[in-house]
Protein backbone atom coordinates (compact mmCIF):
# COMPACT_ATOMS: atom_id res chain seq x y z
CA UNK A 1 0.00 0.00 0.00
CA UNK A 2 2.40 2.45 0.89
CA UNK A 3 4.43 1.89 -2.30
CA UNK A 4 1.47 2.28 -4.03
CA UNK A 5 1.09 5.50 -2.39
CA UNK A 6 4.77 6.86 -3.54
CA UNK A 7 4.09 5.78 -6.86
CA UNK A 8 1.30 7.46 -7.14
CA UNK A 9 3.20 10.22 -6.21
CA UNK A 10 5.86 9.83 -8.24
CA UNK A 11 3.56 9.58 -11.00
CA UNK A 12 1.69 12.81 -9.98
CA UNK A 13 5.22 15.23 -10.21
CA UNK A 14 5.74 13.43 -13.59
CA UNK A 15 2.32 15.04 -14.76
CA UNK A 16 2.94 18.84 -12.83
CA UNK A 17 6.62 18.77 -14.27
CA UNK A 18 4.96 17.90 -17.56
CA UNK A 19 2.57 20.48 -17.26
CA UNK A 20 5.18 23.10 -16.06
CA UNK A 21 7.19 22.75 -18.36
CA UNK A 22 4.54 23.39 -20.78
CA UNK A 23 2.10 25.11 -19.74
CA UNK A 24 3.78 26.73 -16.75
CA UNK A 25 1.52 26.84 -14.54
CA UNK A 26 2.92 28.73 -11.07
CA UNK A 27 1.07 25.98 -8.76
CA UNK A 28 2.85 23.24 -10.59
CA UNK A 29 6.11 24.79 -10.24
CA UNK A 30 5.17 25.70 -6.42
CA UNK A 31 4.73 21.89 -5.95
CA UNK A 32 7.89 21.22 -7.49
CA UNK A 33 9.82 23.14 -5.50
CA UNK A 34 7.77 21.79 -2.26
CA UNK A 35 8.86 18.44 -3.11
CA UNK A 36 12.73 19.33 -4.33
CA UNK A 37 12.62 20.34 -0.28
CA UNK A 38 11.65 16.85 0.75
CA UNK A 39 14.01 14.24 2.83
CA UNK A 40 13.20 11.43 0.39
CA UNK A 41 15.58 11.32 -2.28
CA UNK A 42 13.99 9.82 -5.04
CA UNK A 43 11.25 12.52 -4.71
CA UNK A 44 13.85 15.52 -4.82
CA UNK A 45 15.97 14.27 -8.07
CA UNK A 46 12.47 14.08 -9.58
CA UNK A 47 11.72 17.35 -9.08
CA UNK A 48 14.55 18.71 -9.18
CA UNK A 49 14.99 17.95 -12.77
CA UNK A 50 12.05 18.82 -13.64
CA UNK A 51 12.67 22.36 -12.46
CA UNK A 52 15.70 22.40 -14.46
CA UNK A 53 14.29 20.95 -17.23
CA UNK A 54 12.20 23.85 -17.50
CA UNK A 55 15.22 26.02 -17.58
CA UNK A 56 13.93 29.58 -17.82
CA UNK A 57 10.89 29.22 -16.82
CA UNK A 58 11.53 28.40 -13.58
CA UNK A 59 13.74 30.90 -13.05
CA UNK A 60 11.09 33.93 -11.52
CA UNK A 61 10.07 31.24 -9.19
CA UNK A 62 13.31 30.72 -8.03
CA UNK A 63 13.94 34.53 -7.45
CA UNK A 64 10.18 35.26 -6.01
CA UNK A 65 12.03 32.26 -3.58
CA UNK A 66 15.26 34.21 -2.39
CA UNK A 67 13.11 37.46 -2.24
CA UNK A 68 11.04 35.25 0.48
CA UNK A 69 14.32 33.86 2.13
CA UNK A 70 12.75 30.28 1.38
CA UNK A 71 15.22 27.14 1.30
CA UNK A 72 17.97 29.77 -0.12
CA UNK A 73 20.77 26.95 -0.12
CA UNK A 74 18.50 24.68 -1.93
CA UNK A 75 17.48 27.33 -4.41
CA UNK A 76 21.35 28.84 -5.57
CA UNK A 77 22.11 25.17 -6.61
CA UNK A 78 18.63 25.20 -9.10
CA UNK A 79 19.95 28.45 -10.54
CA UNK A 80 23.42 27.44 -10.95
CA UNK A 81 21.92 24.08 -12.58
CA UNK A 82 19.32 25.65 -14.82
CA UNK A 83 22.98 27.02 -15.93
CA UNK A 84 21.91 31.04 -17.54
CA UNK A 85 24.95 32.73 -16.91
CA UNK A 86 22.94 36.34 -16.55
CA UNK A 87 21.48 34.61 -13.44
CA UNK A 88 24.71 35.14 -11.72
CA UNK A 89 23.59 38.42 -10.37
CA UNK A 90 20.94 36.83 -8.40
CA UNK A 91 23.59 34.69 -6.98
CA UNK A 92 26.24 37.14 -5.95
CA UNK A 93 24.09 39.17 -3.23
CA UNK A 94 24.30 35.53 -1.15
CA UNK A 95 28.20 35.36 -0.69
CA UNK A 96 28.80 37.14 2.34
CA UNK A 97 25.75 36.02 3.45
CA UNK A 98 25.76 35.96 7.26
CA UNK A 99 24.54 32.17 7.41
CA UNK A 100 27.71 30.01 6.29
CA UNK A 101 25.47 27.20 4.45
CA UNK A 102 24.12 30.07 2.53
CA UNK A 103 27.40 31.61 1.71
CA UNK A 104 29.00 28.62 0.67
CA UNK A 105 25.93 27.27 -1.65
CA UNK A 106 26.50 30.63 -3.56
CA UNK A 107 30.11 30.01 -3.84
CA UNK A 108 29.57 26.62 -5.02
CA UNK A 109 26.60 27.55 -7.81
CA UNK A 110 29.01 30.60 -8.68
CA UNK A 111 31.54 27.84 -9.55
CA UNK A 112 29.47 26.03 -11.45
CA UNK A 113 28.06 28.70 -13.07
CA UNK A 114 31.58 29.81 -14.14
CA UNK A 115 32.84 25.82 -15.69
CA UNK A 116 29.35 25.70 -17.28
CA UNK A 117 29.73 28.38 -19.05
CA UNK A 118 33.79 27.63 -19.94
CA UNK A 119 32.75 24.71 -21.35
CA UNK A 120 30.08 26.32 -23.29
CA UNK A 121 32.56 28.37 -24.92
CA UNK B 1 36.78 10.73 28.70
CA UNK B 2 34.79 9.41 26.24
CA UNK B 3 33.42 11.91 24.15
CA UNK B 4 30.08 11.47 23.31
CA UNK B 5 28.10 12.32 19.96
CA UNK B 6 27.65 15.93 19.46
CA UNK B 7 25.25 17.83 17.81
CA UNK B 8 25.83 21.35 18.55
CA UNK B 9 28.99 22.24 19.16
CA UNK B 10 30.68 24.47 21.74
CA UNK B 11 31.47 27.73 19.82
CA UNK B 12 34.64 29.39 19.89
CA UNK B 13 35.97 31.24 21.84
CA UNK B 14 33.80 29.79 24.45
CA UNK B 15 35.18 26.57 24.00
CA UNK B 16 38.22 27.65 25.48
CA UNK B 17 38.39 27.36 29.44
CA UNK B 18 35.57 24.55 28.98
CA UNK B 19 36.82 21.23 29.58
CA UNK B 20 33.68 19.25 28.94
CA UNK B 21 33.19 16.86 25.60
CA UNK B 22 31.67 19.53 23.26
CA UNK B 23 34.35 22.42 24.33
CA UNK B 24 37.33 19.78 24.36
CA UNK B 25 36.36 18.64 20.45
CA UNK B 26 35.61 22.24 19.20
CA UNK B 27 38.80 23.25 20.36
CA UNK B 28 40.94 20.44 18.51
CA UNK B 29 38.99 20.79 15.72
CA UNK B 30 40.08 24.45 15.37
CA UNK B 31 43.83 23.57 16.07
CA UNK B 32 43.63 20.59 13.40
CA UNK B 33 42.05 23.47 11.18
CA UNK B 34 45.11 25.69 11.90
CA UNK B 35 47.15 23.40 10.88
CA UNK B 36 45.73 23.05 7.72
CA UNK B 37 45.53 25.96 6.61
CA UNK B 38 49.17 26.49 7.29
CA UNK B 39 50.79 23.57 6.22
CA UNK B 40 54.13 25.26 3.80
CA UNK B 41 53.28 25.52 0.37
CA UNK B 42 56.05 23.37 -1.01
CA UNK B 43 53.93 20.48 0.94
CA UNK B 44 50.86 20.89 -0.65
CA UNK B 45 51.96 21.07 -3.90
CA UNK B 46 53.78 18.18 -3.81
CA UNK B 47 50.67 16.47 -2.59
CA UNK B 48 48.29 18.02 -4.96
CA UNK B 49 51.24 17.57 -7.73
CA UNK B 50 50.47 20.51 -9.57
CA UNK B 51 50.35 24.10 -8.78
CA UNK B 52 47.88 25.20 -6.25
CA UNK B 53 47.46 28.08 -4.10
CA UNK B 54 47.21 27.62 -0.19
CA UNK B 55 44.06 25.88 0.99
CA UNK B 56 41.37 27.48 1.67
CA UNK B 57 38.32 27.08 3.91
CA UNK B 58 35.88 26.93 1.35
CA UNK B 59 38.47 24.30 -0.94
CA UNK B 60 38.44 21.89 1.81
CA UNK B 61 34.21 22.15 2.19
CA UNK B 62 34.98 23.29 6.03
CA UNK B 63 33.52 26.84 5.50
CA UNK B 64 29.67 26.30 6.59
CA UNK B 65 30.77 23.90 9.99
CA UNK B 66 33.57 26.51 10.56
CA UNK B 67 30.67 28.91 11.01
CA UNK B 68 29.03 27.13 13.52
CA UNK B 69 31.91 26.85 15.42
CA UNK B 70 31.68 30.45 15.57
CA UNK B 71 35.03 31.49 13.08
CA UNK B 72 32.82 33.55 10.32
CA UNK B 73 33.46 34.20 6.69
CA UNK B 74 35.09 37.34 7.88
CA UNK B 75 37.34 34.91 10.57
CA UNK B 76 38.15 32.51 8.02
CA UNK B 77 39.40 35.16 5.41
CA UNK B 78 41.65 36.31 8.19
CA UNK B 79 43.37 32.98 8.64
CA UNK B 80 43.34 32.30 5.19
CA UNK B 81 45.69 35.53 4.63
CA UNK B 82 47.65 35.34 7.72
CA UNK B 83 48.63 31.71 6.37
CA UNK B 84 49.65 32.80 2.66
CA UNK B 85 51.44 36.34 4.46
CA UNK B 86 53.27 33.81 6.77
CA UNK B 87 53.48 30.29 4.61
CA UNK B 88 57.56 29.15 5.17
CA UNK B 89 58.55 32.73 7.16
CA UNK B 90 57.30 32.64 10.44
CA UNK B 91 61.31 31.29 11.40
CA UNK B 92 60.83 29.08 14.58
CA UNK B 93 61.54 25.83 15.10
CA UNK B 94 60.59 22.31 16.92
CA UNK B 95 62.38 23.96 19.96
CA UNK B 96 59.66 26.46 19.95
CA UNK B 97 57.21 23.52 21.43
CA UNK B 98 59.40 21.85 24.26
CA UNK B 99 58.39 21.87 27.43
CA UNK B 100 61.63 21.16 28.86
CA UNK B 101 62.86 24.55 27.80
CA UNK B 102 62.92 28.06 28.94
CA UNK B 103 61.14 29.70 25.41
CA UNK B 104 61.69 33.11 25.01
CA UNK B 105 59.34 34.22 23.03
CA UNK B 106 56.96 32.04 25.39
CA UNK B 107 58.54 33.69 28.60
CA UNK B 108 54.45 34.38 29.42
CA UNK B 109 53.64 30.37 29.44
CA UNK B 110 56.54 28.89 30.02
CA UNK B 111 55.50 27.95 33.78
CA UNK B 112 51.93 27.33 32.36
CA UNK B 113 49.44 26.01 34.72
CA UNK B 114 46.66 24.46 34.10
CA UNK B 115 43.80 26.97 34.95
CA UNK B 116 45.92 29.60 32.81
CA UNK B 117 45.24 27.59 29.46
CA UNK B 118 41.87 28.47 28.78
CA UNK B 119 42.70 32.10 29.30
CA UNK B 120 45.50 32.07 27.36
CA UNK B 121 44.22 30.38 24.60
CA UNK B 122 41.22 32.84 24.10
CA UNK B 123 43.67 35.44 24.63
CA UNK B 124 45.33 34.55 21.47
CA UNK B 125 42.59 33.37 19.37
CA UNK B 126 41.40 36.95 19.68
CA UNK B 127 44.98 38.14 18.75
CA UNK B 128 44.41 36.00 15.83
CA UNK B 129 42.10 38.38 14.24
CA UNK B 130 42.60 41.73 16.47
CA UNK B 131 46.48 41.59 16.84
CA UNK B 132 48.32 39.08 14.67
CA UNK B 133 51.51 38.44 14.10
CA UNK B 134 53.50 35.39 12.47
CA UNK B 135 54.12 33.86 15.92
CA UNK B 136 50.09 33.53 17.08
CA UNK B 137 49.51 30.41 15.72
CA UNK B 138 52.42 29.22 16.97
CA UNK B 139 51.79 30.59 20.38
CA UNK B 140 48.46 29.02 20.48
CA UNK B 141 49.41 25.69 19.50
CA UNK B 142 52.29 25.55 22.11
CA UNK B 143 49.71 26.57 24.71
CA UNK B 144 47.27 24.09 23.71
CA UNK B 145 50.02 21.43 24.32
CA UNK B 146 49.69 22.36 27.87
CA UNK B 147 46.12 21.47 27.97
CA UNK B 148 44.74 18.74 30.45
CA UNK B 149 42.38 17.16 27.62
CA UNK B 150 44.89 14.50 25.27
CA UNK B 151 42.13 15.60 22.28
CA UNK B 152 43.75 19.05 22.75
CA UNK B 153 46.89 18.09 22.80
CA UNK B 154 46.97 15.78 20.45
CA UNK B 155 45.45 18.09 18.07
CA UNK B 156 47.81 20.51 18.74
CA UNK B 157 50.97 18.30 18.19
CA UNK B 158 49.53 17.85 14.74
CA UNK B 159 48.91 21.71 13.82
CA UNK B 160 52.62 21.87 15.01
CA UNK B 161 53.87 19.45 12.45
CA UNK B 162 52.01 20.92 9.68
CA UNK B 163 53.01 24.47 10.50
CA UNK B 164 56.56 23.20 10.71
CA UNK B 165 56.11 20.43 8.04
CA UNK B 166 59.28 18.61 9.33
CA UNK B 167 59.51 14.93 8.16
CA UNK B 168 58.49 12.98 11.93
CA UNK B 169 60.38 9.94 10.57
CA UNK B 170 63.88 11.32 11.58
CA UNK B 171 64.52 10.68 15.89
CA UNK B 172 64.87 14.11 16.85
CA UNK B 173 61.53 15.44 15.79
CA UNK B 174 59.70 11.97 16.58
CA UNK B 175 61.23 12.18 20.04
CA UNK B 176 60.27 15.94 20.47
CA UNK B 177 57.44 16.94 22.58
CA UNK B 178 55.11 17.20 19.51
CA UNK B 179 56.31 13.49 18.49
CA UNK B 180 55.80 11.91 21.84
CA UNK B 181 52.21 13.80 22.12
CA UNK B 182 50.91 11.90 19.07
CA UNK B 183 52.45 8.76 19.88
CA UNK B 184 50.59 9.41 23.25
CA UNK B 185 47.30 9.49 21.73
CA UNK B 186 47.69 6.51 19.09
CA UNK B 187 48.20 4.98 22.35
CA UNK B 188 45.01 5.83 23.50
CA UNK B 189 42.39 3.70 24.79
CA UNK B 190 39.76 6.56 23.51
CA UNK B 191 39.28 5.50 19.86
CA UNK B 192 38.49 8.72 18.78
CA UNK B 193 41.65 10.45 19.93
CA UNK B 194 42.88 6.79 18.69
CA UNK B 195 41.61 8.10 14.93
CA UNK B 196 43.12 11.53 15.47
CA UNK B 197 46.42 10.68 15.97
CA UNK B 198 46.98 7.19 14.01
CA UNK B 199 45.14 8.94 10.74
CA UNK B 200 48.09 12.21 11.28
CA UNK B 201 50.52 9.52 11.87
CA UNK B 202 50.00 7.97 8.74
CA UNK B 203 50.00 11.06 6.78
CA UNK B 204 53.03 12.44 8.99
CA UNK B 205 55.21 8.76 8.46
CA UNK B 206 53.03 6.24 6.22
CA UNK B 207 55.00 3.37 7.19
CA UNK B 208 55.63 4.17 10.95
CA UNK B 209 55.78 0.93 13.09
CA UNK B 210 53.35 1.72 15.98
CA UNK B 211 50.82 1.97 12.27
CA UNK B 212 51.47 -1.11 11.57
CA UNK B 213 50.90 -2.74 14.43
CA UNK B 214 47.42 -1.35 15.12
CA UNK B 215 46.39 -2.71 11.37
CA UNK B 216 48.06 -6.05 12.28
CA UNK B 217 45.90 -5.66 15.19
CA UNK B 218 42.69 -5.25 13.33
CA UNK B 219 42.23 -1.97 15.13
CA UNK B 220 39.09 0.15 14.51
CA UNK B 221 41.09 2.30 12.86
CA UNK B 222 39.21 4.41 9.68
CA UNK B 223 40.39 1.99 7.48
CA UNK B 224 40.47 3.89 4.79
CA UNK B 225 44.46 4.41 6.18
CA UNK B 226 46.63 2.81 4.26
CA UNK B 227 50.75 2.57 4.00
CA UNK B 228 53.57 3.29 1.50
CA UNK B 229 54.86 0.30 2.82
CA UNK B 230 51.55 -1.86 2.77
CA UNK B 231 50.57 -0.46 -0.61
CA UNK B 232 48.61 -3.44 -1.93
CA UNK B 233 46.13 -3.34 0.63
CA UNK B 234 42.95 -2.85 -0.93
CA UNK B 235 40.60 0.58 -0.81
CA UNK B 236 37.22 1.45 -2.00
CA UNK B 237 35.53 4.72 -1.63
CA UNK B 238 31.60 5.56 -2.29
CA UNK B 239 30.24 7.96 -4.46
CA UNK B 240 27.66 10.14 -3.71
CA UNK B 241 24.93 11.21 -6.82
CA UNK B 242 23.07 14.59 -7.32
CA UNK B 243 21.51 17.28 -4.71
CA UNK B 244 23.09 14.07 -2.08
CA UNK B 245 26.12 15.23 -0.36
CA UNK B 246 24.49 15.55 2.45
CA UNK B 247 22.54 12.08 2.65
CA UNK B 248 23.84 9.78 5.61
CA UNK B 249 24.01 6.56 3.76
CA UNK B 250 27.44 7.18 1.67
CA UNK B 251 29.12 8.62 4.34
CA UNK B 252 31.59 6.74 7.74
CA UNK B 253 29.11 5.95 9.93
CA UNK B 254 25.90 5.88 7.19
CA UNK B 255 23.74 2.66 7.11
CA UNK B 256 24.91 1.57 3.70
CA UNK B 257 28.50 2.63 4.38
CA UNK B 258 28.34 0.53 7.32
CA UNK B 259 27.02 -2.20 5.34
CA UNK B 260 29.77 -2.25 2.26
CA UNK B 261 32.14 -1.89 5.00
CA UNK B 262 31.65 -4.86 6.71
CA UNK B 263 29.93 -7.13 4.01
CA UNK B 264 32.34 -6.17 0.43
CA UNK B 265 35.56 -4.95 1.73
CA UNK B 266 36.80 -3.84 5.04
CA UNK B 267 39.17 -1.55 3.36
CA UNK B 268 36.59 0.95 1.98
CA UNK B 269 37.59 4.66 3.05
CA UNK B 270 36.42 5.31 6.20
CA UNK B 271 38.66 8.33 6.92
CA UNK B 272 37.54 11.87 8.00
CA UNK B 273 37.08 14.09 4.66
CA UNK B 274 35.49 11.21 2.39
CA UNK B 275 35.29 12.60 -1.30
CA UNK B 276 32.23 15.29 -1.96
CA UNK B 277 31.65 16.09 -5.09
CA UNK B 278 29.42 19.84 -5.66
CA UNK B 279 26.54 17.34 -6.36
CA UNK B 280 24.87 19.73 -8.93
CA UNK B 281 22.73 18.73 -11.71
CA UNK B 282 24.89 19.82 -15.04
CA UNK B 283 27.45 18.38 -17.15
CA UNK B 284 29.91 20.39 -15.88
CA UNK B 285 29.62 19.53 -12.24
CA UNK B 286 30.12 16.06 -13.56
CA UNK B 287 33.09 16.91 -15.48
CA UNK B 288 34.43 19.40 -12.43
CA UNK B 289 33.23 16.36 -9.69
CA UNK B 290 35.79 13.74 -11.90
CA UNK B 291 38.72 16.09 -11.28
CA UNK B 292 38.32 16.31 -7.86
CA UNK B 293 37.67 12.91 -7.66
CA UNK B 294 41.19 12.13 -9.43
CA UNK B 295 42.90 14.82 -7.29
CA UNK B 296 41.15 13.23 -4.03
CA UNK B 297 42.41 10.02 -4.98
CA UNK B 298 45.88 11.21 -5.82
CA UNK B 299 46.15 13.29 -2.17
CA UNK B 300 44.98 10.33 -0.62
CA UNK B 301 47.47 7.87 -2.10
CA UNK B 302 45.25 5.23 -2.88
CA UNK B 303 46.48 2.84 -5.70
CA UNK B 304 43.62 2.06 -7.93
CA UNK B 305 40.77 2.00 -6.00
CA UNK B 306 37.17 -0.16 -6.43
CA UNK B 307 34.71 2.95 -7.01
CA UNK B 308 30.97 2.45 -6.05
CA UNK B 309 29.19 5.39 -7.62
CA UNK B 310 25.27 5.94 -6.97
CA UNK B 311 23.37 7.86 -10.06
CA UNK B 312 25.34 10.74 -11.38
CA UNK B 313 28.44 9.67 -9.11
CA UNK B 314 28.49 6.52 -11.28
CA UNK B 315 29.25 8.56 -14.52
CA UNK B 316 31.64 10.95 -12.51
CA UNK B 317 33.49 7.58 -11.30
CA UNK B 318 33.62 6.31 -15.21
CA UNK B 319 35.03 9.76 -16.40
CA UNK B 320 37.49 9.83 -13.41
CA UNK B 321 38.99 6.42 -14.76
CA UNK B 322 40.32 8.16 -18.11
CA UNK B 323 42.85 9.83 -15.49
CA UNK B 324 44.14 7.12 -13.10
CA UNK B 325 43.94 3.78 -12.83
CA UNK B 326 40.75 1.91 -10.84
CA UNK B 327 40.02 -1.14 -10.02
CA UNK B 328 36.13 -2.13 -10.32
CA UNK B 329 33.43 0.54 -10.69
CA UNK B 330 30.27 -0.48 -8.98
CA UNK B 331 27.53 1.60 -11.21
CA UNK B 332 24.58 1.87 -8.84
CA UNK B 333 21.07 3.06 -10.92
CA UNK B 334 23.05 4.98 -13.31
CA UNK B 335 21.81 7.65 -15.87
CA UNK B 336 23.58 5.89 -19.17
CA UNK B 337 24.64 8.69 -21.06
CA UNK B 338 27.08 6.96 -23.30
CA UNK B 339 27.77 9.68 -25.89
CA UNK B 340 29.33 11.46 -22.30
CA UNK B 341 30.06 9.37 -19.67
CA UNK B 342 31.92 5.85 -20.18
CA UNK B 343 35.07 4.15 -18.63
CA UNK B 344 38.26 3.57 -19.95
CA UNK B 345 38.34 0.13 -20.12
CA UNK B 346 42.22 0.00 -20.30
CA UNK B 347 42.18 1.12 -16.76
CA UNK B 348 39.95 0.04 -15.27
CA UNK B 349 39.49 -3.94 -14.00
CA UNK B 350 36.22 -4.81 -14.23
CA UNK B 351 32.44 -2.68 -14.52
CA UNK B 352 29.55 -3.59 -13.00
CA UNK B 353 25.92 -2.08 -13.09
CA UNK B 354 23.42 -3.04 -10.57
CA UNK B 355 19.69 -0.99 -11.44
CA UNK B 356 16.12 -1.42 -10.43
CA UNK B 357 13.57 -1.56 -13.77
CA UNK B 358 12.12 1.42 -15.47
CA UNK B 359 13.71 3.62 -12.97
CA UNK B 360 11.64 6.55 -12.37
CA UNK B 361 14.36 9.36 -11.81
CA UNK B 362 16.51 7.85 -15.05
CA UNK B 363 13.18 8.39 -16.80
CA UNK B 364 12.76 12.04 -15.81
CA UNK B 365 16.67 12.77 -16.46
CA UNK B 366 16.83 10.96 -19.95
CA UNK B 367 19.11 8.87 -19.75
CA UNK B 368 19.48 5.58 -20.77
CA UNK B 369 18.23 2.79 -18.45
CA UNK B 370 20.93 0.43 -19.69
CA UNK B 371 24.15 0.51 -21.45
CA UNK B 372 24.24 0.21 -25.17
CA UNK B 373 24.75 -2.92 -27.01
CA UNK B 374 28.61 -2.87 -27.98
CA UNK B 375 29.59 -0.75 -25.15
CA UNK B 376 31.46 -3.62 -23.29
CA UNK B 377 29.04 -3.97 -20.24
CA UNK B 378 27.09 -7.13 -20.93
CA UNK B 379 23.57 -7.83 -20.26
CA UNK B 380 23.49 -10.39 -17.58
CA UNK B 381 27.48 -10.32 -17.11
CA UNK B 382 28.49 -6.92 -16.04
CA UNK B 383 24.75 -5.42 -16.44
CA UNK B 384 22.29 -6.05 -13.38
CA UNK B 385 18.83 -5.57 -13.19
CA UNK B 386 17.05 -6.12 -9.96
CA UNK B 387 14.03 -7.35 -9.63
CA UNK B 388 12.64 -4.42 -8.00
CA UNK B 389 11.09 -1.46 -10.16
CA UNK B 390 10.59 2.66 -9.89
CA UNK B 391 13.11 3.66 -7.18
CA UNK B 392 16.00 5.20 -7.27
CA UNK B 393 17.65 5.07 -4.09
CA UNK B 394 17.19 1.26 -4.02
CA UNK B 395 20.53 0.36 -5.25
CA UNK B 396 21.91 1.97 -1.85
CA UNK B 397 19.67 -0.20 0.32
CA UNK B 398 21.23 -2.34 2.68
CA UNK B 399 17.38 -5.00 2.25
CA UNK B 400 18.06 -4.96 -1.23
CA UNK B 401 21.70 -6.15 -1.24
CA UNK B 402 20.92 -8.76 1.41
CA UNK B 403 17.81 -9.86 -0.55
CA UNK B 404 19.66 -10.02 -3.60
CA UNK B 405 22.74 -10.66 -2.37
CA UNK B 406 24.49 -8.40 -4.71
CA UNK B 407 28.13 -8.59 -3.01
CA UNK B 408 28.26 -11.92 -5.08
CA UNK B 409 26.99 -10.29 -8.09
CA UNK B 410 29.60 -7.64 -7.84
Amino acid sequence: MENLVRIASALRLFLVGAMWRTVGWRWCGKILLKAFASDDEDFRNLSGIFLVQAGLRTLPLLREELENHRNIPLILMLIADIGDSTSESLIIPYLNYDDPKVAEAARQAIRTLQVTSRLMD
Amino acid sequence: MAYETITTPTKLPDAFGLTDASAVQSQAAFLLYLGVMNQSKTIINQSFRKETECPNSDSRGLSEDLGVLGITAEMQESIQKDAEQNSNSRGFTLSFFSKDREIRELDDISDIKDKQVGNLQTKLFNDLFDNSNPITIPKLIAVSLHHPDLLVRVAAAISGFDVLSIDFGSNSNANSELGKTIIDGVNSDDKLIQDVAATALARLVSNHQKLASLISNSSALGSGLTTKSQGTIATSLLIHGTWASKEKWWQPGGDFHNYYKKTCDHNLYSGYDPFKWSDHYSDSARYEGAKELVDWIIKNELDAPDLIGHSHGANIAMLASHCHNMGRLVLLSCPVHWDKYKPDFKRVKKVVSIRVRMDLVILADGGGQRFPKGSGIVENESQHVLPVWFWHSKTHDEDIWKTYNIPSII
